[in-house]
């Protein structure tokens, strides 16, 4: 492709790799030894496993025996899941359909399976309704911390009070929320949380899993002795390396980040809404209520593939309601989950930013989004 | 210019890459995706296409492009094998896919036309731009083209009309091409196995009844008239002291006249909804002219005699031709210059309707 320079807006997707995050990466590439055996190569790489788990436990507000390292957030949400599954004899469970789809499938899996699904209502801004009475007798809940693609925070008060004080245990996929957002399991009291590697600028192929202590055992994969039994499978030692790494700065920098990714949306969300007098902003009216680096806006009449199509080619990445295997764009299903009229959610487009976005990105997309939007007044969409 | 680019994940859609870039063009690859499983747009095959696409760094975008294949390329086709036609869903989904809706959605990406890997040739002459055959007569994909192009020559590019399917090859692999020992797909895009008969049985709802001949005798039963194509000789179950082939299908009375093989001949056709391309001249009604027609995809085209009434046509064969289908196209040339074309009405039955 020869434009250039880009404007890459697609950090909820994945986030560029952060250069201390590269540099663990690749200071741990030349530790060969298998973290499992018992010699001095085994040694210094079950070492660095150990010293990144500490970090990333400080970082999630846990013990580190409470940490699992998993493949990334889709495995650690569907062990999450598993465990909690596992751990109940009631064959019930309490969740909201804006969950990301590694949550939903298996929730899905568990409904075909006889499970009693209880869906919980979802406000036209995004954000969970809290039930005012649990019903009795609940397996478990599962409520994420933040939307992938609105950035409505979810009310974990709520459901940290409800669920916990009922004894119900629950799940909280807080891929989106880490790094941008202070958040504790402490706080949360959940039983199973998780974290994504590549969202918060470790590589894609790592993740961790919360599991609080006490917690039954409930392996999917067997094989090992790994992680003290909860995953079988030799370690991702660099991922694990690069995972700890993004971990100890998003820690450091978390507050500052999220200032600055503040200031860049209220930019680049005026701009875009001047664009197009049609525009309207998807997901919590307030900002104090949403991630601060995302933005999910509509451009009534154009097909969001188009405009998401039409800015690539401008050089600015930005994304739209869920990929197909095929990779066609399919409309979100959160939008639709959020009561939004067809007009709406067809022509939604998800800006996210990060703590290395600039402001000549922003300007770089206002500038893109203004050219699209002239030549689709004049072809049609 | 910015050119968008039909992909299928094939050797010549992929090629066609290759040689618009070389042409200075900036490339965009596109597939539809128009059936949840079908040969032309499995995963597999958009993966090739991807792999094309990142191998030669263009931009690729796969489009969802069902709901419109639903409506203007498969309820037709089954409707027409429903009604007795025999209707060719690659003319609807260049027609109204790749050089209508695929048309509209580059222009607003700003490209400036859309490019696919047929054969066929563009010219410009005095007269405007002019379509021709490939320049491979063996793989020329012109008819195909009709009416899909009488809308305008301007916005669409064949990169390869002038090369043979060995140049393209040649070209696939001098660019290294992840698909370039990739084999041809063959077959309607959205019939799995190429299996028409069980895709068909699977979408209407069959009406057996009587095979007769052209007297209207009773020689068999069948259990539903869209299980035979004109001209078909296999398959039919009849016996008789010499070949018989399917004349015609009548849905109506959920018939299937046989015939011998003389009976087959028809000495022209009846056709409508013709179609002129802009740099052949626009026949006016009344008109008669001479030039070749071909009533089949495969095959090759006969000298004949046409007569222009409205958009009905009128076509008398140089000599007779052998199960004239209705709902094929008839497609015109003159030389190697596509005229228009017309769907198929029925053959003529006899020379006196001259």
């Amino acid at each position: 492709m020869t434009v250039s320079p880009r404007a890459y807006l697609d950090w909820n997707a994945s986030a560029p790799l952060h250069p201390a995050a590269r540099d663990a990466l690749l200071a741990a590439l030349d530790e060969f030894g298998n973290p499992s055996s018992p010699h001095q190569e085994g040694q210094r790489a079950r070492g660095l496993v150990e010293s990144a788990r500490a970090e990333v436990a400080a970082f999630m507000g846990c013990d580190p025996a409470e940490v699992l390292f998993t493949s990334g957030g889709t495995e650690a949400n569907n062990l999450g899941l598993h465990v909690l599954a596992a751990g109940t004899d009631q064959r019930s469970f309490a969740a909201t359909a804006i969950e990301h789809s590694s949550v939903l499938r298996p929730l899905a899996f568990l409904a075909e399976s006889g499970w009693q699904a209880s869906w919980l209502p979802v406000g036209d801004e995004g954000w969970v309704v809290w039930p005012g009475e649990l019903e009795a007798a609940l397996g478990f809940g599962v409520l994420q911390a933040a939307n992938q693609e609105t950035g409505a925070l979810q009310p974990l008060a709520g459901a940290a009070e409800g669920w916990a004080t009922a004894g119900v245990p629950w799940h909280c996929d807080a891929v989106q929320a880490w790094g941008r957002i202070p958040l504790s399991v402490a706080d949360l009291g959940c039983a199973t949380a998780s974290l994504s590697g590549h969202k918060i600028g470790a590589v894609k192929g790592v993740g961790a899993l919360f599991v609080r202590r006490g917690t039954p055992r409930a392996p999917c994969l067997l094989g090992g002795e790994q992680e003290r039994g909860w995953r079988a499978g030799t370690e991702n030692l660099p991922g694990i390396a690069a995972l700890a790494a993004a971990c100890r700065t998003a820690l450091s920098d978390l507050a500052a980040d999220a200032v600055w990714c503040a200031g860049l949306r209220d930019r680049l969300r005026a701009g875009a809404l001047a664009a197009d007098d049609l525009a309207r902003q998807n997901g919590p009216g307030d900002d104090s209520q949403s991630l601060p680096n995302t933005v999910n806006l509509s451009f009534p009449g154009i097909p969001a593939d188009l405009l998401v199509q039409a800015l690539d080619l401008e050089g600015v990445a930005v994304s739209a309601g869920s990929a197909c295997a095929s990779g066609a764009i399919e409309p979100s299903s959160v939008l639709r989950a959020m009561g939004l009229p067809e007009w709406r959610t067809a022509s939604a487009i998800r800006i996210s930013l990060g703590a290395r976005t600039t402001a000549a990105e922003v300007d770089l997309f206002l500038a893109a989004l203004n050219r699209v939007l002239d030549r689709l007044r004049r072809t049609g969409p | 210019m910015r050119v968008a680019l039909g992909m299928s994940g094939g050797v010549d859609s992929s090629a066609a890459a290759v040689v618009l870039r070389e042409q200075g063009h900036q490339v965009v690859g596109f597939t539809l995706k128009v059936w949840d499983s079908s040969r032309c747009c499995s995963i597999e095959d958009v993966t090739d296409a991807r792999r094309v696409a990142a191998h030669l760094d263009i931009p690729f975008y796969v489009l969802d492009a069902r709901e419109m294949f639903e409506q203007w390329v498969v309820e037709p086709f089954v409707a027409g094998y429903a009604a007795g036609l025999t209707p060719n869903p690659c003319i609807s989904c260049n027609r109204r896919l790749k050089f209508h809706w695929l048309l509209e959605r580059a222009r607003a990406l700003g490209c400036e036309a859309v490019a696919t890997g047929h054969y066929a040739r563009l010219v410009d002459s005095s007269a405007g731009r002019r379509l021709l055959r490939g320049a491979d007569r063996s793989k020329d994909q012109s008819y195909f083209l009709v009416p899909a192009t009488a809308g305008g020559l301007d916005r669409v590019l064949f990169p390869l009309g002038e090369m043979t399917k060995e140049a393209v090859r040649e070209v696939a692999r001098d660019a290294a091409l992840p698909v370039a020992r990739k084999a041809d797909s063959q077959d309607v895009c959205f019939v799995p196995d190429g299996d028409l008969a069980a895709f068909l049985d699977r979408n209407l709802v069959a009406r057996g009844g009587d095979i007769v001949d052209g007297e209207g005798r009773v020689l068999g039963h069948h259990r539903g008239v869209h299980g035979f194509t004109v001209g078909q000789r296999k398959g039919l179950g009849v016996a008789a002291s010499e070949p018989l082939y399917v004349m015609r299908r009548e849905p109506e009375t959920a018939r299937v006249v046989v015939g011998p093989r003389r009976d087959l001949f028809a000495p022209g056709l009846r056709g409508l909804g013709a179609s002129w391309l802009s740099g052949a001249q626009t026949p006016e009604t009344g008109m008669r002219f001479r030039c070749t027609v071909q009533v089949r995809s495969t095959g090759r085209d006969v000298g004949c005699q046409v007569e222009c009434e409205e958009d009905r046509v009128r076509v008398w064969f140089d000599e007779p031709q052998f199960g004239i289908a209705p709902g094929q196209m008839a497609v015109f040339y003159n030389g190697d210059d596509v005229l228009g074309g017309a769907w198929i009405e029925a053959p003529l039955e006899d020379e006196v309707e001259r």
